[in-house]
């Protein structure tokens, strides 16, 4: 092995004695003893205890919550308390305390306290099967995906978080469609084999707006709204380009499904109006009509 | 189903054999998050994952399952395997060659459960709905107009980090307003806005004490009263927002508990049997069937906040049946009935008609 193996079995040895210890002070004569390096070292004491030293600041650096105990003239004791381990990407030490300020104000540890700022109402939930979803992507592995009661394989591409919901976009295994799926309603069996290649996904935006879905040729929609309204009026339709007309804005892009539009339309019913093309603003009204029509029965 | 600690999707850069041990040993345990999630990696896969020569890789695995025996003895937990394509590598001293040639790592089952690998050496991973929860929280900050510049930016930087690592992108839900509304609740300040209500589209100016911000469905809302008494706004239709007054300028009244003790109105609508319509309703309202009709036809009952004979339930329940169509019509309760034909009359005549 290695000097540096020998150096990483060395620190492990020394949490493994501290994480025995069950959050009891270990004394250094015990880790002298227990700790296969320290115990066969023939360095004289003052180098051991220097190793020691440097090993135990090597854990603190690391982020391990070892605290020294013994007070002044004591022999060092060392307690190992159980705390939370850094997140796998690299963080400078500013972006790490703003990290654990963000996640107390995403109420996301039980035992932090938000202090200034809390907005963990706003989050929603975060459904269970994400972990599954998550472990696949970062480890470029399908998805086993219970449908209609048969197990199908899902590659995962990417995901997407959308008004509080997690989508996750891919495609089945052997198909070069791309679907969007809601990660709440998908029933996960556990994680697949591992992907030979990932899944490229020019735009999760397309494949999960429904007016994109290829029905038929691509159209182009304009639609109207007042200029108060946009605010509300654009978040439905986040691919249009936008114009004023007067007090109106003008809201224009393609759509490749009709009725995904429609009702989309009716959604803001008293709010936007189609103005072209002519089959869909007829669509649109005709299909008010019919349940006009059914209301007043 | 456990919860599983979050593994970055990010492949880190290799470092290199000579880096200081503790470097090293990071990335031992970064391996160990990405077995703990996933049970077992193959040798080559897992070092190019965390940036460590294969060789090394092994190494340092072979340590972590020495260290514990080494100094617990037989109480040291015994995590880890190493296998080959055939079979697993055994324990003794005369396997030693073979684990070399070994190709896959993975959790010992000998317990029966998933390992917690890193609570062994004393670290708690992070699971991956902390750092879901995390991301989607440093979006909504981003965009907080009470933080210092500063620490905008370094929220920005660190949302494009959490969300490189979890491969995920977040979309901004009214994020100003939001913020805003956030933290005049927590300041108790009032607040006016021009409110554009999402099912009648009428638009109106309202100056009110904010109480909570809080997630309904997939919208955010904001409970507040003002001159019209207690009242439910959503978040999409609030523009001009500004705040008014001082700090403190109201005492909040108690709140229902969120998702419980709401007011509920059950409808019960009758659509026909395994059609679009009625999956919307299962999916997207949480519908259920309560009769199937007989005639290719179901009832199916969903719930709408607020209380009997409010307009906001009437107003939304109008939209709703106005995108399901003709075929989808009210039984219960029978009020409602014709909940559509307002908003189905403006529509007709903004297109035409």
């Amino acid at each position: 092995m290695s000097s540096k193996a020998d150096a990483v079995e060395r620190l492990l040895q020394v949490l493994a004695v501290l994480r025995a210890a069950e959050a009891k002070p270990v004394p250094r004569k015990v880790l002298v003893k227990r700790v296969t390096a320290y115990a066969a070292s023939s360095a004289k004491a003052l180098s051991l205890k220097k190793m020691m030293q440097l090993d135990l600041k090597a854990l603190l650096d690391l982020g391990f919550d070892i605290q020294m105990v013994s007070a002044d003239g004591e022999e060092g004791a060392w307690v190992l308390h159980s705390g939370d381990w850094r997140l796998p990407i690299e963080l400078d030490a500013d972006e790490q305390a703003l990290l654990v300020w963000v996640m107390a104000a995403a109420g996301a540890k039980t035992g932090e306290q938000a202090q200034d700022v809390d907005v963990s109402g706003l989050i929603g939930a975060v459904p269970r099967t994400l972990d599954l979803v998550q472990t696949a992507l970062s480890g470029r592995r399908r998805l086993r995906l219970v449908r209609h009661g048969n197990v199908t394989e899902f590659e995962p591409a990417t995901l997407v978080v959308r008004g509080g919901r997690w989508f996750v976009v891919g495609r089945y295994t052997g198909s070069p469609k791309l679907y969007g799926h809601r990660v709440d309603r998908l029933e996960v069996d556990g994680l697949g084999d591992p992907m030979p290649e990932p899944v490229h996904v020019e735009d999760p935006e397309l494949v999960l707006d429904q007016t994109a879905w290829t029905t038929h040729e691509p159209r182009d929609a304009e639609l109207r709204c007042r200029l108060a309204d946009l605010g509300t009026v654009q978040s439905w339709f986040p691919r249009a380009q936008i114009n004023t007309h007067g007090d109106e804005a003008v809201l224009t892009f393609w759509y490749r499904n009709e009725e995904a539009l429609v009702s989309r339309i009716l959604g803001l019913g008293w709010t936007v109006r189609a103005v072209a093309p002519p089959e869909l603003v007829d669509r649109v009204r005709r299909h008010a009509a019919d349940v006009l029509e059914l209301a007043a029965r | 189903m456990t919860s599983l600690p979050f593994v970055s999707a990010q492949p880190q850069p290799l470092l290199p054999l000579a880096a200081p041990a503790p470097q090293q040993f990071s990335r031992l345990l970064d391996a160990l998050l990405i077995l703990e999630a996933e049970g077992s990696c193959q040798i080559a896969d897992l070092a190019a994952r965390v940036g460590l020569a294969p060789v090394r890789m092994r190494e340092l695995l072979s340590a972590f399952m020495l260290a514990g025996a080494e100094v617990l003895g037989t109480n040291a937990p015994f995590n880890l395997m190493f296998g080959t394509s055939d079979d697993d590598v055994g324990t003794g001293e005369e396997d030693d060659d073979k684990q070399a040639e070994a190709d896959v790592v993975h959790l010992s089952a000998h317990l029966g459960r998933r390992e917690r690998l890193l609570s062994q050496i004393g670290a708690r991973p992070l699971m991956v709905r902390d750092v879901a929860r995390a991301l989607v929280a440093a979006r909504l900050l981003r965009a907080a107009t009470r933080l210092p510049a500063e620490r905008r930016a370094g929220v920005g930087a660190l949302t494009v980090k959490l969300a490189a690592a979890m491969q995920a992108s977040v979309g901004a839900p009214a994020e100003s307003v939001a913020s805003v509304l956030l933290a005049a609740t927590q300041d108790r300040q009032r607040v006016r806005f021009r409110y554009l209500h999402p099912w009648t589209g009428q638009p109106s100016v309202v100056e009110v004490e904010p109480y909570d911000v809080r997630r309904r469905r997939d919208r955010l809302v904001l409970d507040a009263a003002g001159s019209a008494g207690r009242c439910t706004y959503d978040l999409g239709g609030i523009s001009e927002l500004v705040e008014v007054g001082e700090p403190g300028a109201f005492a909040v009244p108690d709140q229902p508990q969120r998702g419980h003790d709401r007011h509920r109105v059950e409808v019960v609508l009758r659509v026909p049997a395994h059609s679009s319509q009625e999956n919307w309703l299962f999916s997207g309202w949480g519908g259920q069937v309560v009769r199937a009709v007989g005639n290719g036809e179901d009832e199916v009952r969903i719930q709408l906040e607020g209380d009997a004979g409010d307009p906001d339930v009437a107003h939304r329940l109008g939209v709703l049946l106005l995108q399901l169509g003709r075929t989808v019509r009210v039984v219960n309760p029978p009020e409602l009935r014709s909940a559509a034909a307002d908003v189905a009359r403006n529509v007709v005549e903004r297109h035409g008609g």
